[in-house]
C-alpha cells in the first residue's frame, strides 16, 4: 500500500533524517558514486595496410627523402624498406608507426577508419549548446537503484534547510507544535502542491522555508496567528499554478526581498488579528493570488521592485484579514474584487504621473507604492458604502495619487533636498495619512491638499533645521483637526492654504534670534490650532489675503523686545496667545475697523513699556498674559489706535497690572 | 504521535537509497563534494574534448591522431584530481565512494594517455573492486572497470606501441581477459553482471575489448588480410550479449535519434564489427596468433 504524504509525515521524518543524517549521507554518496559519467572507448585503427606500398614508394621519392631527413628517419627508413610489412622486428614496426603520419600529412589524406563510419551519429558528438547533450554521446550509465524522487527530493529539502539555518536544532524547530505547525502549513499548501523534481521549485521551497525557520526560529512565540502563513502560501502555489514559470520569478522576487523574515513575522503578529480570517483564508487567498497574477500580467515591473512587492501583499493580507466583504468579494457582475482592481488602479496612475513627472517615477517606488495602496484600502474599509458605485475605488485611487504627486512637485518639497528625504516623507505622509482613513474615504482631495500645505509651511518654517518628525506631527495633527472639526472640512483648499500662509509670515518675520527651528514650529502649530478655532473668519481672512501680513505683523511687534525676555518658549506662547486672539478679534480686521500698521505700532510701545515695569511690579513671566491683554484692548478700541501709543499703553497698563496681581493674588 | 511514525520513519530512511540526488550541503557533505567532483570531471571532459579531438570521429571513439595528454595544457584533468585527493584527505580512503573516485582517477589516466600513472594505480583499483560490490551480488560499471582496469591498461598502452605481432598479442589477451570476465556469471564466487539497459559498465569493457580485437586485425592484416573477419566476429561475439533484442535485430542505416546517444557508439562498433565479419565464423584465429 503506497505511503500517503503528509506534511506530519515529511517533519517527523526529517526530525530523523536530522538524527541520522551521517548514514543519510553515506546513502547519498553512494548513490551519486553510480551517477552516469563519460568515458573515451580505446582509439579506433585505421586501414593503413592498403597504403603500405604507396608510402614505401613516396619515401623514395626526392620530396620524400626530404622529410625523412628532416625528421632524423633516413636511416630507419633504410631499414623500414627491407620489410616494411614485417610485424616481428619492432624497430621496424616503430620506424612505420613514425612514417605514416607523415605521409597522410603530405599527401593530405586520411585513412579510412576500422569501425563504425555512419556519418548519422556525427552529429551528436562533441556538439550542442551544453555540457550534459555534447557528453551525452560519451555517458556510461551505472546501475541505478529504485527511487522515490519526489518525497525524498521534499525530506532531503527540509532537512537541509533545517540544519543549514538551525543546525542541530532543528529537530527542536519540528517539535515545537507552533513552528511545527508553520513548516506543517508551507508543505501542505506549498511543497506538496508544486512539482517536487523540478529543481527551481525546490530552490523556491528551500528559500521560503529558510525564511520561515529565520523568522521564527529564535522565538517560536513570534508565532500568533498560522493562518496568515497559510494564505500566503496557499496564494504562491495559486500564482505559480496560474502562471507557471512567470509566476516562479514573482515567488522569487518575494521571498528574496530584503525583509521577507520580518514580513512573515508581521503576517502572523499583526496582520492576522481578526479571528474571522481563519475561515475565509480560502477567499483571502484566491483573491489575493488574483491580485498577484494581475501584477504578473500588467504591472511586470513591479517584480523588479521587491521591497514594493513585498509591502503590497502584506497590505493586501491585511486588508484581507481585517476588511469587509467589500474588499474581497467581486464587484458587480462577478467583476474584479476591489482588492485587485485598486492596485491595478493605483499602479495605473502611478505609471501616468510618472511619465509626467520624472520625480514621482523616481519617489513612487519601493515603500511608496505599497503605502498608497494601503492608505486606499484603509480608506475604503472604513466607508465601504461610498465605494459600491463602478468606478469610485479607481476615481478616488486616481486623485490620491496625484494628490501626492501634486505634493512632492511643489517647489517647497523640492528643497528639502534629495529624491530619498522627499521618499522617506512621502511614506510618513501615507502613513498619517491612514491614520485618518475616514476623513480620507470622505474628503480625499481636501486631505491631500492639507497635508501638502502643511508640509509645505512646515519646510518653510523650519528651513535649515527642519525635523522631519516634528514635520510629520503637525501634519498629523492638522489631519487629526479637520477630521474633529466639520467646519475645518468646509474651508477646502482655504484650510490649506491659510496654514501655508501663516507659514509664510512666520518665514517673513525673521525669527531666528527669537526661536529656534523647533519654536517656529511651535508657531506654526499654534497658528493650526487658531485657526481650527475659528475656521470661517481665517478663511475669510484667508480670502483676503491677510494671514500672511497679520501673522507676519504681530510676530515683528514682539521681536521689539530689547532685554531678550521674549524668546524661546515665552516668544511661543505670546505668540499663541496672540494668534488666538486674532481668531476671536479677525472679523474686525475683515471688516477693516483695524489698522494693522497701528497696531503693529501699539503692540511695540506696549513691549517696551513692560520692559520698565520689570522687576517692579512684574517678571518675565507675566509677559505673555499682560501683552495679550493689551492686545486685546487695542483692538476692542480701534478708535485709540489714532492716539498716541505710549499715552494709550500707560492709560490702561495700571488695570492690567492690577488684574494679573488679583490673579497672582488667588494663584 | 511520533513513536508510530518513527516506526516506518526508519524504513523510509531506506527510502533515501533511492533518492534522486539535490543539492544539500549541511545535510549531505560528502555527497555534495562527490557531485562536485562529477562535475568538474564533466567539465574538463568537454574541454579535453574540445582541444584534443578537432574533428570528432563517427565512433565516439579517440582520435588515432589525436595527441592526447601531451597537447594538452594545462595538464588534463588537474581541477578533477586536485578534488578527488582533497576528498580523500577529508573523508578517508575506505569508503565505496572513495572506491568510485579511485576508479574514475584511473580512467583519467587511461583516457589521457598517463599510462604510468595507470600502472601505479593498479594495487588501489584491485582493493578498490573488492569494495565495491552491490549488496544484491551484481556487478555493476565501476566494480567492472576496477576487476578489468588491468587489461584495459593493457591494451590501451599496447596500441600506442609500435604495431608488432607482440602488441597484438597482448591486446588479444587483454580483449580475451575482459571477454571471459564478463562472461562468467555461473562462475563459483563470480558477480552477476547487471541489466545492460541499466549499467553499461560491461558494454562499455565489451565494446573496447572489441576495440583491442580490432586492433589486432588490422596489425596481423599488414601481412594478411585473411583473418580480419575472425577478429572483426570475436569482438562482434562480445559486445552483443549486452545489447537487447531489438539492438541487434537492428541493421546498419540504423535511425540513430530513435535510439539513446549513449548506446549508439556500442551499436555502431557492433555493426561495423559485423559488417567486417560477414559471414565468417569464429574459427581459431586465436591460436593461429599464438603461434
Amino acid at each position: 500500500m503506497p505511503i500517503e504524504i503528509t506534511p506530519q509525515l515529511v517533519s517527523s521524518i526529517v526530525c530523523e533524517l536530522i538524527r541520522y543524517r551521517d548514514r543519510v549521507d553515506t546513502i547519498l554518496a553512494v548513490r551519486e558514486a553510480s551517477e552516469g559519467l563519460p568515458f573515451l572507448l580505446p582509439p579506433a585503427p585505421t586501414d593503413e595496410s592498403a597504403h603500405l606500398d604507396d608510402m614505401v614508394r613516396f619515401f623514395a621519392t626526392p620530396v620524400g627523402q626530404a622529410i625523412l631527413i628532416l625528421h632524423d628517419l633516413a636511416d630507419g627508413y633504410e631499414s623500414f624498406r627491407t620489410d616494411p610489412r614485417s610485424i616481428d622486428n619492432r624497430a621496424i614496426a616503430a620506424t612505420r608507426q613514425r612514417l605514416f603520419p607523415l605521409y597522410f600529412e603530405a599527401a593530405q589524406f586520411r585513412p579510412a577508419p576500422l569501425g563504425p563510419t555512419d556519418p548519422a551519429a556525427n552529429g551528436r558528438v562533441g556538439s550542442g549548446p551544453e555540457v550534459g547533450l555534447r557528453l551525452a554521446w560519451y555517458v556510461v550509465e551505472s546501475q541505478r537503484l529504485s527511487r522515490h524522487p519526489a518525497f525524498v527530493n521534499l525530506l532531503l529539502a527540509t532537512t537541509d534547510t533545517l540544519l543549514e539555518i538551525v543546525g542541530q536544532n532543528g529537530a527542536l524547530f519540528l517539535r515545537h507544535p507552533r513552528t511545527r505547525g508553520i513548516v506543517e502549513s508551507l508543505l501542505n499548501e506549498f511543497a506538496l502542491k508544486g512539482d517536487l523534481e523540478d529543481q527551481s521549485f525546490l530552490l523556491l521551497f528551500r528559500r521560503l522555508l529558510g525564511s520561515t525557520v529565520l523568522a521564527f526560529g529564535d522565538h517560536p512565540g513570534k508565532v500568533r496567528n498560522q493562518t496568515a502563513l497559510k494564505v500566503l502560501y496557499g496564494t504562491l502555489t495559486r500564482v505559480r499554478k496560474t502562471l507557471g514559470r512567470p509566476g516562479d520569478d514573482l515567488a522569487a522576487a518575494m521571498i528574496s526581498a530584503d525583509g521577507f523574515e520580518q514580513f512573515l513575522v508581521a503576517l502572523t503578529a499583526e496582520v492576522a488579528r481578526d479571528p474571522a480570517f481563519l475561515i475565509k483564508d480560502q477567499v483571502a487567498s484566491e483573491v489575493v493570488g488574483a491580485m498577484l497574477t494581475r501584477i504578473c500580467r500588467d504591472f511586470p515591473l513591479l517584480l523588479n521592485d521587491s521591497k514594493a512587492l513585498l509591502g503590497v501583499v502584506e497590505a493586501a493580507l491585511g486588508a484581507a484579514a481585517t476588511s469587509t466583504a467589500a474588499i474581497l468579494d467581486p464587484g458587480p457582475g462577478g467583476s474584479e474584487p476591489l482588492l485587485s482592481s485598486l492596485l491595478a488602479a493605483i499602479l495605473r496612475e502611478i505609471g501616468t504621473c510618472a511619465q509626467k513627472d520624472t520625480l514621482v517615477a523616481s519617489i513612487a517606488n519601493g515603500q511608496v507604492v505599497p503605502g498608497i495602496y494601503r492608505a486606499a484600502l484603509m480608506a475604503i474599509a472604513s466607508n465601504p458604502l461610498r465605494f459600491t458605485k463602478p468606478g469610485e475605488a479607481n476615481r478616488f485611487a486616481a486623485e490620491l495619487v496625484a494628490g501626492l504627486a501634486k505634493m512632492l512637485a511643489s517647489q517647497e518639497m523640492k528643497v528639502l533636498g534629495s529624491t530619498s528625504t522627499l521618499q522617506l516623507l512621502a511614506i510618513e505622509s501615507l502613513r498619517i495619512l491612514s491614520r485618518h482613513p475616514r476623513l480620507l474615504a470622505g474628503h480625499n482631495v481636501f486631505a491631500t491638499s492639507l497635508l501638502t500645505s502643511v508640509l509645505q509651511a512646515g519646510t518653510l518654517v523650519m528651513a535649515d533645521g527642519l525635523e522631519r518628525e516634528d514635520l510629520l506631527e503637525l501634519a498629523d495633527q492638522a489631519l487629526f483637526a479637520a477630521t474633529a472639526n466639520a467646519a475645518l472640512l468646509r474651508l477646502e483648499t482655504r484650510l490649506g492654504e491659510a496654514i501655508l500662509a501663516a507659514g509664510r509670515g512666520i518665514t517673513s518675520a525673521n525669527l531666528n534670534e527669537q526661536v529656534d527651528a523647533k519654536g517656529r514650529m511651535a508657531l506654526l502649530n499654534a497658528a493650526l490650532r487658531a485657526i481650527s478655532a475659528n475656521p470661517p473668519v481665517w478663511s475669510r481672512l484667508q480670502e483676503l489675503r491677510m494671514v500672511e501680513p497679520l501673522v507676519r505683523g504681530l510676530l515683528l511687534s514682539l521681536k521689539a523686545d530689547g532685554v531678550g525676555l521674549l524668546t524661546g518658549t515665552r516668544f511661543v506662547e505670546t505668540a499663541s496667545r496672540l494668534l488666538q486672539l486674532l481668531s476671536r478679534r479677525g472679523q474686525l480686521f475683515i471688516e477693516k475697523k483695524i489698522d494693522l500698521p497701528a497696531l503693529q505700532a501699539f503692540l511695540v510701545m506696549a513691549v517696551k513699556r513692560l520692559e520698565r515695569e520689570l522687576g517692579r511690579t512684574i517678571d518675565g513671566e507675566a509677559l505673555p498674559y499682560l501683552i495679550e491683554r493689551i492686545a486685546a484692548a487695542i483692538i476692542d478700541a480701534p478708535a485709540r489706535l489714532k492716539q498716541r501709543p505710549d499715552a494709550f499703553i500707560d492709560e490702561i497698563l495700571p488695570s492690567i497690572l492690577a488684574d494679573l496681581g488679583r490673579l497672582w493674588g488667588k494663584g | 504521535m511520533l513513536k508510530p511514525i518513527r516506526r516506518y520513519a526508519l524504513p523510509l530512511l531506506f527510502l533515501s537509497l533511492l533518492l534522486q540526488s539535490i543539492s544539500c550541503a549541511r545535510l549531505t557533505p560528502r555527497t555534495t563534494a562527490l557531485r562536485q567532483i562529477h562535475q568538474t570531471y564533466r567539465g574538463e571532459f568537454d574541454q579535453y574534448l574540445q582541444l584534443t579531438v578537432p574533428a570528432p570521429p563517427a565512433d565516439g571513439t579517440m582520435s588515432l591522431r589525436s595527441k592526447g595528454a601531451e597537447n594538452f595544457a594545462p595538464a588534463p584533468f588537474a581541477a578533477t584530481l586536485r578534488e578527488i585527493r582533497a576528498y580523500r584527505i577529508k573523508y578517508g580512503e575506505d569508503s565505496r565512494e572513495s572506491a568510485h573516485l579511485t576508479v574514475l582517477e584511473g580512467m583519467i589516466y587511461l583516457q589521457t594517455g598517463q599510462l604510468g600513472m595507470a600502472r601505479l594505480l593498479l594495487p588501489d583499483l584491485r582493493q578498490a573492486a573488492d569494495n565495491l560490490g552491490q549488496g544484491n551480488g551484481a556487478a555493476v560499471r565501476d566494480r567492472l572497470l576496477a576487476q578489468n582496469f588491468e587489461s584495459l591498461l593493457a591494451g590501451w598502452t599496447a596500441i600506442r606501441e609500435p604495431e608488432t605481432r607482440d602488441s597484438a598479442r597482448r591486446l588479444a589477451e587483454a580483449a580475451g581477459s575482459i571477454g571471459t570476465r564478463l562472461a562468467a556469471p555461473d562462475r563459483p564466487g563470480a558477480a552477476q553482471v547487471s541489466e545492460p539497459e541499466v549499467d553499461e559498465g560491461a558494454i562499455y569493457l565489451a565494446t573496447s575489448a572489441a576495440i583491442f580485437y580490432a586492433w589486432v586485425g588490422k596489425i596481423l592484416s599488414l601481412q594478411t588480410r585473411e583473418d580480419r573477419p575472425c577478429w572483426c566476429a570475436k569482438g562482434m561475439a562480445l559486445i552483443a550479449p549486452h545489447l537487447s533484442q531489438a539492438e541487434r535485430r537492428i541493421a546498419r542505416g540504423i535511425d540513430y535519434q530513435s535510439i539513446s546517444a549513449g548506446r549508439i557508439r556500442y551499436l555502431g562498433w557492433y555493426n561495423s564489427l559485423a559488417l567486417c565479419a560477414g559471414e565468417r565464423p569464429i574459427d581459431n584465429c586465436h591460436e593461429r596468433l599464438k603461434q
